[in-house]
């Protein structure tokens, strides 16, 4: 069995962007990692590998630096991994599954695929399926329960109101994993040093004869959130408190 | 926000919040003023690993370390808020003789605090530590009393103590600049307006090279990026009903500790990434750096060779973040020379072992004008303008892989030298000497002869240097030879109320004759110990003040903060533009009268007397005074000429054998002598009233420490310092060693060494006075083993000092 996880290489959540230029930031100084939905999909791609046999491969697209990224999936048991190389941290995800299906197709086609629900970085939420869409495959996003038997995939996913929903499709298929479908485990440190030792192979949109310009969305700004100062304490009795809380949620944060 | 307040404290770290807790709860309540740029712990302390234990390479940063312990068990308390305090004792491991020996210093130092600590053998180490691989280990030290305490939870509750006590908390509140008004007042501008104040604290941790740099100042820290990693759940010890002992085994430079059901490995490697070394961005706030684990793995792997579970178990979260560093990794407290009212307390790469215990001291510091206990080892003064940035950025890459290295008392490290160097360091290097630094000053330690020992092996016990210092002291005794002092602190002090100030500044009578010297000890106001200096009057309106080399700008400060505003007395600082050579031994009037063009004879240059005289063509300022206790000179001289001097001076000399010294031998012979130390017989635990130096006070004047030694007077000293010669063969005593009547501590060393013309091992150590007579036996405990110890007549070299005034 093969199967492709696509990891992307993201910010840490609680790292401080700091906006350079009109659309770009700095991010020689920040942590990035492994977008947290992914780590769903690498732990449930090696649980089916340690059980069925075959092999992991991370597909990552992303900037030069997301090889750290990819070596902490390989850290946590995938085989090896495949980075296509971009200039930029934001890509449209119809570029982005341009390239994973162009880098799975020239490494041979898995069996399935995973994803993450989303991306924590642009959160548009739209990768998975528009490379199931490209492949031809069915695709289920916000899987917390998976099974594989044989050619068949049984997934499970919340629907609201504690409903689940249980699908079942032939593979190959694309999974989005989200939380619950396992706990990604922790890598330890012989497992780090093995995976520096394991193969990634680097490639060029151009080598995959993808034009890079082709992105249907383009970034035109980015701007920080202004600082805010404080929490605001709110007195008085409960239902004074309960009032102001409502009015300031609507009259001075607007958000309700 | 206020616009007035008694102090501000810059920075909401867990040691400004600290400082300004401890300056509430002593008095100053609602008069304080926190400034934090964003939030509190948002620099530093937020990424501590929150171990709090006594072990400190120095007694007085083990005072700290105790207090700040004795603080948090009480804190909640106090406050109401819990600062999740564990006790889980902690053991410290050695894996070599040379750490063994550091054991034992730290055992027998902190006997003299009369803490719990013990040694505890690998077998032992074993059973306390299921999951340590013992095997190398030869032992450790046990203190049961250690622990750790969260540090976010650590500082909100001084905040919440602080709050109650009424200090004001400015929380996004950035400070963009600072000044000092005419009547001394400091006005800190911030982006809220500006504060009005007596007293300024840069607590501002990561920032506080740009704070201190807002008043002109430039201060050694920058900061590193510390790593430590937490590990998943482990279900051993999550079945566990104790907490497991925090281990640190400095040898694999790691420290491991239980958080929660498993563990935190924390390591100091072999190549720290400074970061932001120029200076950290203003709007950096608890954000980690992306950990580089290729930069840190041989100290995992040595955590795993240590620990083996480690290697089972997965990286939970490795946490790296930026911590400050100074040259020698002590923080930076205290009076900012040469500032008025301005304090440091930054620097810290430990702050939270010590933030309650600094926070106490360093308060009690500001609001009495004087510290509870002798803080010099991190007091930011010990740094003078040679520790610049570059020096800093070098000192520090050599000093954060070596924080679990061994402290020897005899190692200078190589990096970031030379700095200072007097005229002749050529010679100094032809003559094969071997170099300690000294406040940035190259000196000579030792002469061995061509090819032998130049390089002197890091030891407790007597090192390899020991030969050729003897060889050094006899040659002293009984022919001639040159001392390198350059590097002495020089102040010419003039003006019309010159005189009457120093009579005021010294508890001594200053000289009334021109070419008169005097031994002059500065006191505090409490009586003790500031500093000592040699002053030689020069005529009715100008002395020539000489003091330590490494104690210049904490001398000098204390000066300039006691100078008249009137203008009627003058204060320069000379040290740069004077080199000292002294010529000392038997032979040295000989040599001296071969190329003075003055009479230098007994008759007319006498004994603790000044006089300016042509030395060749050199014009000096000569002191017939030593700290070795031989006849000599101490020949003071434009540092230019300094190379034409020492040429003239080595070709009289020839005749006699001259040789150059070093900094060994004088130390040595200083103990045959008694002549005191700075900040060892000398600090601010003691008066000169305890020593043989008594003979200084003269009580019939007025004089700052007065009102403290008629106090002492008329109760009765409580210590006395006697001189013991001590039965070793290989470890002399080296200060804060503790020293017993039996089973009883009595007193502690203040310094020690061998003194190779009386052919002793000497200490010298304040004693309960019953204890000081004369042939009394006590013992001294060295590197953890009780040595006994005589009580002798002081000095032990030439009592009458017959040899100087010859």
């Amino acid at each position: 069995m093969k199967i492709c996880v696509c990891v992307k290489h993201v910010p840490d959540t609680a790292a401080t962007i700091r906006i350079e230029g009109d659309a770009g930031f700095k991010d020689s100084e920040i942590k990035f990692v492994a977008s947290p939905y992914d780590e769903y999909g690498i732990e449930e791609a090696v649980k089916l590998v340690e059980k069925n046999g075959g092999e992991v491969v991370i597909v990552t697209v992303g900037k030069p630096g997301a090889d750290a990224t990819i070596r902490s999936a390989l850290a946590m048991g995938a085989e090896r991994g495949i980075l296509v190389t971009t200039d930029s941290q934001f890509l449209d995800a119809t570029l982005t599954a341009k390239a994973l299906k162009a880098a799975m197709e020239k490494d041979g086609m898995p069996d399935i695929i995973f994803t993450g629900k989303g991306s924590v970085d642009t959160e548009t939420f739209q990768t998975q399926y528009r490379l199931a869409g490209y492949l031809g495959m069915p695709v289920v996003n916000d899987v917390s329960k998976l099974t594989v038997d044989g050619g068949k995939a049984v997934a499970e996913l919340e629907v609201g109101g504690g409903d689940k929903q249980v699908i079942e499709m032939n593979l190959p298929c694309v999974i989005g994993a989200t939380k619950g479908l396992n706990e990604p485990r922790y890598p330890k440190f012989p497992d780090i040093m093995k995976a520096k030792k394991k193969k990634i192979e680097q490639m060029t949109l151009a080598d995959l004869g993808i034009d890079g310009a082709a992105g249907a969305v383009i970034l035109e700004k980015l701007e920080p959130v202004p600082e805010r100062s404080g929490a605001k304490m709110i007195e008085g009795s409960v239902e004074d408190q309960v009032t102001e809380l409502i009015r300031i949620l609507k009259e001075d944060e607007k958000v309700l | 926000m206020k616009t007035n307040a008694r102090a501000v404290v810059i920075g909401g770290g867990a040691i400004g919040v600290s400082v300004a807790y401890h300056l509430a709860k002593y008095g100053w309540k609602d008069d304080v003023v926190l400034l934090e740029k964003h939030e509190l712990t948002s620099g530093s302390t937020w990424m501590a690993a929150g171990n709090v234990s006594f072990f400190h390479g120095n007694y007085y940063g083990t005072q700290v370390n105790k207090k700040s312990i004795e603080i948090y068990k009480e804190l909640e308390k106090e406050t109401g808020q819990p600062v999740g305090w564990h006790t889980t004792g902690s053991i410290r491991t050695a894996d070599n003789p040379g750490r063994m020996d550091e054991l034992g210093y730290a055992y027998s130092m902190n006997r003299c605090l009369g803490l719990d600590v013990s040694y505890i053998t690998p077998e032992e180490i074993g059973k306390m530590h299921p999951f340590i691989q013992t095997e190398g280990l030869l032992g450790g030290l046990y203190w049961p009393d250690d622990g750790d305490v969260d540090p976010n939870s650590l500082t909100q509750a001084m905040a919440k103590g602080a709050r109650k006590l009424g200090v004001e908390f400015n929380l996004h509140t950035m400070v963009s600049g600072i000044y000092q008004k005419s009547s001394g007042e400091w006005v800190v501008e911030t982006d809220k307006g500006d504060i009005t104040c007596e007293k300024v604290v840069n607590a501002a941790g990561l920032w506080a090279p740009e704070v201190a740099r807002m008043v002109g100042l430039e201060i050694p820290s920058i900061s590193i990026a510390h790593t430590h990693i937490l590990y998943e759940s482990i279900q051993e010890i999550a079945d566990r009903d104790t907490y497991l002992p925090l281990m640190r085994d400095p040898d694999k430079s790691i420290y491991l500790r239980q958080e929660m059901d498993s563990l935190i490995l924390g390591l100091y490697e072999a190549n720290g990434q400074q970061w932001y070394k120029n200076g950290v961005p203003w709007d950096y706030a608890q954000e980690e750096i992306n950990p580089d684990l290729d930069n840190i793995s041989d100290c995992i792997e040595g955590g795993i060779e240590r620990f083996p579970i480690l290697g089972e178990t997965g990286f939970k979260h490795i946490t790296a973040g930026p911590i400050t560093y100074t040259p020698n990794a002590e923080p930076l407290v205290g009076p900012a020379a040469p500032l008025k009212n301005f304090y440091n307390a930054c620097g810290y790469s430990f702050g939270i072992t010590q933030a309650g215990g600094i926070g106490h001291y360093l308060a009690g510091w500001m609001m009495n004008g004087e510290p509870e206990i002798d803080l010099w080892p991190m007091d930011s003064r010990r740094y003078g303008s040679y520790a610049n940035w570059a020096y800093n950025t070098e000192k520090i890459a050599d000093t954060y892989p070596r924080l679990y290295s061994i402290i020897y008392p005899n190692e200078f490290r190589d990096a970031a030298r030379p700095n200072r160097t007097s005229p002749i360091y050529e010679y100094q290097k032809q003559a094969n000497a071997v170099f300690g630094d000294y406040y940035g000053w190259e000196c000579p330690n030792y002469f061995p002869p061509k090819g032998e020992d130049g390089y002197e092996d890091p030891t407790w016990r007597r090192s390899n240097a020991f030969k050729h210092v003897g060889a050094e002291c006899k040659h002293v005794m009984e022919k001639v030879g040159i001392i390198d002092l350059t590097r002495f602190a020089k102040t010419k002090i003039s003006g019309p109320g010159a005189k009457a100030w120093l009579n005021h500044m010294t508890c001594q009578k200053v000289p009334e004759k021109d070419g008169r010297i005097a031994l002059s000890p500065m006191l505090d106001h409490k009586g003790n110990f500031k500093t000592d200096m040699t002053v030689s009057r020069v005529n009715e309106n100008e002395f020539f003040c000489v003091t330590a080399s490494v104690g210049k700008k904490h001398d000098q400060h204390w000066m300039l903060e006691n100078l008249p505003e009137d203008g009627s007395v003058c204060m320069e600082d000379i040290t740069y533009q004077m080199g000292c050579l002294v010529l000392v031994g038997p032979n040295s009037r000989d040599v001296l009268a071969k190329v003075a063009y003055d009479d230098v004879s007994n008759d007319v240059f006498k004994f603790g007397t000044s006089r300016e005289i042509y030395v060749g063509r050199t014009k000096c300022r000569v002191n017939r005074m030593n700290y070795v206790g031989e006849l000599g000179f101490e020949i003071f001289h434009p540092i230019a000429h300094q190379i034409t001097l020492y040429q003239d001076l080595m070709n009289a000399g020839a005749e006699f054998d001259i040789r150059l010294i070093g900094m060994y031998a004088m130390d040595s012979m200083r103990l045959e002598k008694g002549y005191l130390a700075w900040k060892s017989e000398m600090n601010v635990h003691h008066t000169p009233l305890e020593t043989n130096v008594a003979w200084t006070v003269k009580m019939d004047k007025e004089f700052i420490g007065k009102k403290g030694l008629e106090k002492q007077k008329a109760e009765g000293i409580a210590q006395k310092l006697v001189c013991m010669v001590v039965d070793v063969k290989d470890s002399d005593p080296f200060g804060y060693n503790p020293i017993f009547a039996g089973d009883e501590r009595i007193g502690m060393t203040s310094s020690g060494g061998y003194g190779h013309r009386v052919e002793k091992s000497i200490a010298f150590g304040y004693v309960k006075p019953e204890f000081a007579k004369e042939g009394t036996q006590l013992e001294v405990e060295i590197l953890g083993r009780k040595r006994s110890a005589t009580v002798s007549a002081m000095p032990l070299y030439d009592p009458k000092n017959e040899k100087m005034k010859s």
